[in-house]
C-alpha cells in the first residue's frame, strides 16, 4: 500500500511539471514579450514607467535570458507565491484568483457529491428493477442526459429563468450579499444559489454515472457470490447492498479521476454563462485581454488542483480495495 | 411420530412433481418439468445429467431461491424438520418449502441455517472485497445467537475442520489470495458452519484439478460422518457419483428419468439414457477401441420434442415414445424408479 | 451443448455427430453473417435509427446549404434588425385556405414607448414559391445560379423562418451555412484524433518499453487537465490576424489534442494482445507474418470499436467548437459556425427579448443527441452477442 501511494505520488510529479510547461507556453505564445505589453498598457493609462523599473522587471522575469531560464524563474516565483502581475487589473495575480479558485472548487466538489449522490442510488435501483417501467424511464433519461451539452443547457435555463421565473441574471449571491464580507448568512445565501449551476454542470456526469452504475451492478448481480450470499440466508437488500453494490462501486469511484477534470471543465464554461463569480469569467476575460500571467496562473492552479484531487481519490480507492491494498490484483 | 415413511426410509427432503419454468421473451423454458425424488437423512443423493438438464435449477428450487423470470409452477418440496422437544424427544414436522415466501424470515432461516449450498466456482462464490472470515461470521451471526468474538472463534474452528492450515491467519484472507481448492474448503466451512441438515453441492469440484477433487470428496465424506449431514451432490461425472452417493437421480431435459440405489444404477441401469451415459464412460478394463458416443444432441430447450424428450436419441424407442402422452413412472424394483415406456407393464 | 460425457470421440462417430448437428442447425436456426446481424440489431434500436436519419438530413442540408437557404447569409435586411420569425399562413384574412404564403412586414414605432414593432400588412399575400430565384451564388463554388429551394418575391420583405439576427441577416440561412463548419469540424477533429491515436497507440503497443512508457505518461498528462480551460488557453493564444481557414484547422487540432488519447489506449491494448491472444499464437504457429496478423486479425478486430468510438467523439468536438466560438476564442466573423452565431446569445437580456437567437443551440443539441443515439446504437449493434446497455 505504501509502495502504491509512493508510486502514485511520484507519477503525478511529471504531470504537474507538464502542466506548468503548458501554462508557461500559454504566456509565451502571444506575439511580443509581455513586459512590452505591460509597459505600453501602463503608458496608455497615463502612468509612467521608467527604464530602470523596466530593467528591474526584466531581470525579475529573466527576460534577457533564454526561454528555459525564463520558465525556471517563473515557476520558482510561482511556487514562492509570486504569480506575476495582471496587466489588466494592474494587481498581483495572487490577490485576484484566491477566492475565485476556492469558489470554483466548492462548486466542482459539490457537483461531484450531488452527481454521485443521485447517480449511485438511482443506478442501483434501476439495475435491481431491470426491465420494469421505472428502469426504462431512468435508462431513457440517462441516455438523453449523457449527451446534453451543459453550457447550452445553462443558456436555455437562463433564458427560461429570466423569461418565466423572473430570476436575476444568475450569479452565486443575492444583491444583499454580493459584496458583503463572508459570514454564515452569506454561505447560506450562496448555497441557495448553488443548486442551479450544480444541476446544470452535473447533468451529463450524473447521467453517465447512472448508466455505468446500472451496467456494473447488473454485471455483478449475476455473479455466483451474490447467489452464495442469498444461499446463506441473507435478506435480498443486504445481499445486494453488501456484496454486488460494494463491488460495483469501485469502478464508479475510480472514475472520480476522470470526472474531476470534466466537472472543472464544465464549471468553467457554465459559470461564464451563468455569471458565477468563479474562475470561468475571470479566466475568460484574462484570455480575451491577453492578460497572460493571470490566465496561466488560473490554468496552472486549476489543473494542479485537479491532479491533486485525482491523486487523493486514487489513494482512497486503493485503501478501500483489498485487491490493490495487498498488491495482489490481476 | 415415526420418522420412517412408507418405504422404510428416513427422509429429510421429499420433492414431488417439481416444475420450475423460466418465462423469457423468447419463450418458456421448462427447466424442471416434473421431478420426484427424496434425500435420506445422513445420506448422499447424487444427481447426474448433462449441462442444462435442470440439475442446478432443481437445487435452487429446494433452496426456494428461484428468481424471476423463473418460477416454481407446481410441486412440493417437503422438508421433514426435526425439532427437539423440551422432554428430550424429537418431533418431526413437515413443511412444504414452496409454500413459504422466498424472502420470508422463516425461509431465510432455513436457507443457510438448515440447508446450505456450495457452488461450482469456489473463488467466484466468495466476495472479492470481503475476507472469508467476514463471510463465514456473517452466516453464523445470522443463524445463531452469538457475538462477534464467538463467531470468529467458530469460524476459525470451521476452517480448521476443513483442513485449512494456519486458519487463524487465513480467516482474514481474501478469495484472491487462496487457491481454488482452498476457496472450496472455505466455502464448505462456510456452508457447514451452522451445521445444516442438508448440504447441496452444485458441481463443487468441476473447476478443480483431479487431486484436489479427491481431497474435497474425502473431506465431504468425513464431515458427513461427523455431522450426519445429508448431501445432494450434483455432478455430470459418473465416477464421482460412484464414489460418494448412496442413491442416484438421473435427469434429462428437466425430467427425472431414473432414481435408484447407486449399485442398481451402475449394474442394472434401466433407462436407455442412463445406459447410454454409462456406456460413454471410459473403463480401464475395457477392450473396446472406441468409446460409445450418444447419438444426437441435447434438444433446443425452447422446442422440446413431444412425448419423452429423449426419444429422438433413444436406441430402443417405441412408437408411443413420440406421442404426447405422459411417460409412465415405474418402480421396477424396491426404491428403483424409471420414467420410460419400456417398463409400462411394471418391469 | 453437451460438453461432458463425450470424451475422446473418434473420427467416424464425429462425422455422425456432425451430420446430426448440421441437420438440427439448418432446420431450426438460420445463420446470419456478421454484417446482417449488426444491421438487424441496429434497426431494432429505434432511437439510433432516428438519430441516424436526423444526421443524414443535417449533413445533406450542410452540403446543399446554398441551395436550401433562402438568402445569402451575409445579406442584410436594412431596418429589419431582430425581426421575429415570419409567420407562414395557410389561411388568409378572410378565412380561406390557401397555399402557404406570408404577409409583408411593416415597421412601426410605438408612439409612447418608442419600441420598434413589426406588423403584418394583411392586404397583400405573397405565396412561398419553390425553386424561387433570389441571391446569386455558386453551388459548391462551381455552378453559378440564383435558384433557391424556396423563397418569396423580394417585394414581400424577408422570409425569415427563424427570425433575423442583430444585423438583420436571415438566421435560418446562417444556421445552414454555419452547419458546414460545425458539422465538418467534428469529422475533421475525429480524423486527426484517429491519425494521432493510430500512430502513437500503435507504436506504443508494438514496441512497448520506453516508447510505451512515454506515450502512456503523455496520455495520463492530457487526461488529467480540465479540457475547457486548456482549450480556451490554447485557442486564445492563436494569433488574431490568422485567416479563418487556418484558425479552423488550428481549432481542429486543439480539439483532437485531447481526443486521441482514448483511441490510442485502445489501439495500444489491441497491439499488446499480439503477444497474448491465443488466436495470434495460433496464426504465428501457422506461419503467418507479424504484419499479416496485424492486418488480417487485429485491424478487423478493432475496426468496429474504432468506428463506434469515433462516432461517439464527434459530438464532443462539435461542442468544443461551439463553446470556443461562443466565447469568441474560436472562429470569428466573417466565418459562420453555430458557435459564432450563438455569440449573440451571450447577453441573457438580448435572449429574453429575442429568444429566436437561441435557434443555433437547438441545432447543436439535436446534432449532439443524434450522434449519441446513433453511436450508441452502433456500439450495441457492432457487438451482436453482448447484452450490455
Amino acid at each position: 500500500m505504501r509502495g502504491y501511494i509512493l508510486r502514485r505520488v511520484l507519477q503525478s510529479i511529471p504531470i504537474l511539471i507538464g502542466i506548468s510547461i503548458v501554462a508557461f507556453l500559454i504566456i509565451q505564445l502571444p506575439p511580443g514579450d509581455y513586459l512590452t505589453v505591460y509597459a505600453s498598457n501602463l503608458r496608455s493609462q497615463g502612468e509612467f514607467i521608467g527604464d530602470e523599473e523596466l530593467e528591474a522587471l526584466k531581470a525579475q522575469y529573466a527576460l534577457d535570458k533564454p526561454v528555459y531560464m525564463q520558465y525556471i524563474r517563473w515557476i520558482t516565483n510561482f511556487l514562492q507565491g509570486n504569480m506575476g502581475q495582471s496587466f489588466y487589473w494592474n494587481k498581483p495575480v495572487s490577490s485576484l484568483i484566491g477566492e475565485r479558485i476556492a469558489l470554483s472548487m466548492v462548486v466542482s466538489i459539490l457537483t461531484l457529491i450531488v452527481t454521485y449522490g443521485i447517480a449511485i442510488p438511482v443506478g442501483i435501483y434501476s439495475s435491481i428493477k431491470q426491465y420494469t417501467w421505472s428502469d426504462h424511464v431512468i435508462t431513457l433519461i440517462a441516455f438523453i442526459g449523457v449527451g446534453l451539452p451543459s453550457f447550452l443547457v445553462a443558456l436555455i435555463v437562463m433564458y427560461l429563468g429570466v423569461k418565466y421565473f423572473n430570476l436575476g441574471a444568475g450569479g452565486l449571491f443575492s444583491a444583499d450579499y454580493l459584496d458583503a464580507p463572508w459570514s454564515f448568512a452569506r454561505v447560506i445565501d450562496m448555497l441557495k444559489h448553488m443548486w442551479l449551476p450544480v444541476i446544470v454542470i452535473g447533468i451529463s456526469g450524473t447521467a453517465g454515472t447512472i448508466r455505468v452504475m446500472r451496467a456494473t451492478t447488473l454485471d455483478e448481480l449475476s455473479k455466483p457470490y451474490v447467489e452464495a450470499a442469498r444461499a446463506r440466508g441473507l435478506s435480498e437488500l443486504k445481499a445486494v447492498l453488501k456484496y454486488p453494490v460494494r463491488v460495483a462501486l469501485n469502478p464508479i469511484l475510480s472514475t472520480i479521476g476522470w470526472m474531476l477534470p470534466t466537472i472543472v471543465s464544465g464549471e468553467t464554461l457554465v459559470s461564464l454563462v451563468l455569471g458565477l463569480p468563479t474562475t470561468g469569467p475571470l479566466l475568460y476575460r484574462a484570455l480575451i485581454t491577453q492578460d497572460m500571467f493571470l490566465a496561466a496562473s488560473f490554468i496552472l492552479i486549476l489543473s494542479s488542483l485537479t491532479v491533486l484531487g485525482t491523486l487523493i481519490s486514487d489513494i482512497l480507492l486503493a485503501w478501500m480495495d483489498p485487491r490493490i491494498r495487498f498488491g495482489g490484483a490481476e | 411420530m415415526s420418522n420412517e415413511n412408507t418405504n422404510g426410509h428416513n427422509m429429510l427432503v421429499q420433492v414431488k412433481n417439481l416444475k420450475t419454468h423460466f418465462f423469457l421473451t423468447e419463450g418458456i423454458v421448462r427447466a424442471v418439468d416434473g421431478v420426484n425424488f427424496y434425500i435420506d437423512r445422513g445420506r448422499t443423493l447424487g444427481v447426474v445429467g448433462e449441462s442444462g438438464c435442470g440439475k442446478s435449477v432443481t437445487a435452487r428450487s429446494i433452496m426456494n431461491m428461484i428468481r424471476p423470470p423463473g418460477r416454481n409452477v407446481a410441486g412440493q418440496v417437503i422438508y421433514h424438520r426435526q425439532k427437539k422437544e423440551a422432554q428430550g424427544s424429537t418431533v418431526t414436522e413437515e413443511i412444504d418449502l414452496l409454500t413459504l415466501e422466498p424472502m420470508s424470515a422463516e425461509m431465510r432461516s432455513i436457507r443457510g441455517g438448515e440447508f446450505s449450498m456450495i457452488f461450482q466456482e469456489p473463488r467466484a462464490s466468495l466476495s472479492p472485497l470481503h475476507t472469508i472470515g467476514t463471510q463465514i461470521m456473517e452466516g453464523l451471526k445470522l443463524h445463531m445467537d452469538i457475538d462477534d468474538e464467538e463467531a470468529r472463534q467458530r469460524a476459525i474452528e470451521q476452517l480448521q475442520r476443513v483442513n485449512i492450515p494456519k486458519a487463524e491467519e487465513r480467516i482474514d484472507a481474501y478469495a484472491h489470495q487462496l487457491s481454488g481448492g482452498m476457496c472450496q474448503r472455505a466455502m464448505i466451512a462456510l456452508a457447514l458452519a451452522c451445521q445444516p441438515a442438508l448440504l447441496i453441492a452444485d458441481e463443487p469440484t468441476t473447476s478443480l484439478d483431479v487431486t484436489t477433487e479427491a481431497q474435497i470428496l474425502n473431506l465431504m465424506r468425513e464431515l458427513q460422518d461427523t455431522f450426519h449431514t445429508s448431501i445432494m451432490y450434483i455432478t455430470h461425472n459418473m465416477a464421482v457419483i460412484a464414489e460418494i452417493a448412496q442413491r442416484v437421480l438421473v435427469m434429462y431435459m428437466g425430467k427425472d428419468v431414473e432414481l435408484a440405489p447407486v449399485d442398481a444404477l451402475f449394474y442394472d441401469p434401466r433407462h436407455p439414457y442412463t445406459r447410454a451415459l454409462l456406456r460413454s464412460i471410459p473403463r480401464i478394463d475395457d477392450e473396446r477401441e472406441m468409446l460409445a458416443v450418444m447419438r444426437g444432441n441435447v434438444p433446443d430447450p425452447y422446442a422440446l420434442p413431444t412425448g419423452c424428450p429423449f426419444h429422438p436419441r433413444c436406441e430402443s424407442r417405441l412408437r408411443v415414445c413420440s406421442q404426447p402422452v405422459e411417460v409412465p413412472y415405474v418402480e421396477v424394483s424396491p426404491g428403483h424408479f424409471v420414467r420410460c415406456h419400456l417398463y409400462a407393464g411394471g418391469g | 451443448m453437451a460438453e461432458p460425457n463425450i470424451p475422446q470421440v473418434q473420427d467416424q462417430t464425429l462425422a455422425e455427430i456432425g451430420a446430426d448437428l448440421e441437420d438440427q442447425v439448418s432446420s431450426s436456426v438460420q445463420l446470419l453473417t456478421h454484417g446482417q446481424l449488426v444491421l438487424a440489431r441496429f434497426k431494432k434500436n429505434r432511437l439510433a435509427v432516428i438519430g441516424g436519419v436526423i444526421l443524414a438530413i443535417l449533413y445533406l442540408l450542410a452540403i446543399l446549404c446554398e441551395f436550401v437557404s433562402p438568402y445569402d447569409p451575409d445579406r442584410r435586411f436594412q431596418g429589419f434588425v431582430y425581426l421575429p420569425p415570419t409567420t407562414v399562413h395557410i389561411r388568409d384574412a378572410e378565412g380561406r385556405w390557401r397555399a402557404p404564403f406570408i404577409y409583408p412586414i411593416k415597421r412601426m414605432t410605438d408612439p409612447k414607448t418608442f419600441e420598434r414593432k413589426y406588423v403584418e400588412d394583411t392586404s397583400v399575400r405573397y405565396p412561398i414559391k419553390l425553386l424561387q430565384k433570389g441571391d446569386e451564388y455558386e453551388l459548391w463554388g462551381l455552378i453559378p445560379t440564383n435558384v433557391h429551394l424556396f423563397g418569396v418575391d423580394d417585394a414581400a420583405g424577408p422570409l425569415a423562418i427563424m427570425g433575423l439576427e442583430s444585423m438583420g441577416r436571415d438566421l435560418f440561412s446562417r444556421i445552414l451555412y454555419g452547419s458546414r463548419i460545425s458539422l465538418s469540424i467534428g469529422l475533421a477533429g475525429v480524423f486527426f484524433s484517429l491519425i494521432i491515436g493510430l500512430v502513437l497507440g500503435g507504436l506504443s503497443g508494438l514496441y512497448g518499453g520506453a516508447v510505451d512508457n512515454i506515450v502512456q505518461r503523455v496520455i495520463e498528462f492530457i487526461r488529467s487537465i480540465p479540457t475547457i480551460p486548456l482549450w480556451m488557453g490554447l485557442a486564445a493564444a492563436l494569433p488574431p490576424n490568422w485567416p479563418q481557414l487556418r484558425v479552423y484547422f488550428a481549432i481542429t487540432i486543439i480539439l483532437s489534442f485531447v481526443g486521441w488519447t482514448t483511441l490510442a489506449r485502445v489501439i495500444r491494448g489491441k497491439f499488446l494482445s499480439l503477444r497474448e491472444e491465443d488466436y495470434v499464437l495460433a496464426a504465428t504457429q501457422a506461419g503467418a507474418s507479424r504484419w499479416f496478423i496485424i492486418w488480417e486479425h487485429l485491424v478487423p478486430s478493432f475496426m468496429s470499436y474504432i468506428l463506434v468510438h469515433l462516432t461517439l467523439s464527434i459530438p464532443g468536438m462539435i461542442m468544443g467548437e461551439t463553446g470556443l466560438s461562443f466565447l469568441g476564442l474560436g472562429l470569428a466573423p466573417p466565418a459562420i459556425s453555430w458557435g459564432v452565431l450563438l455569440k449573440d446569445a451571450q447577453k441573457i437580456q438580448e435572449v429574453a427579448i429575442h429568444p429566436w437567437i437561441l435557434w443555433p443551440s437547438i441545432f447543436v443539441l439535436v446534432t449532439v443527441l443524434s450522434f449519441n443515439f446513433f453511436g450508441d446504437g452502433l456500439r450495441d449493434a457492432s457487438d451482436p452477442y453482448s447484452q450490455r446497455l
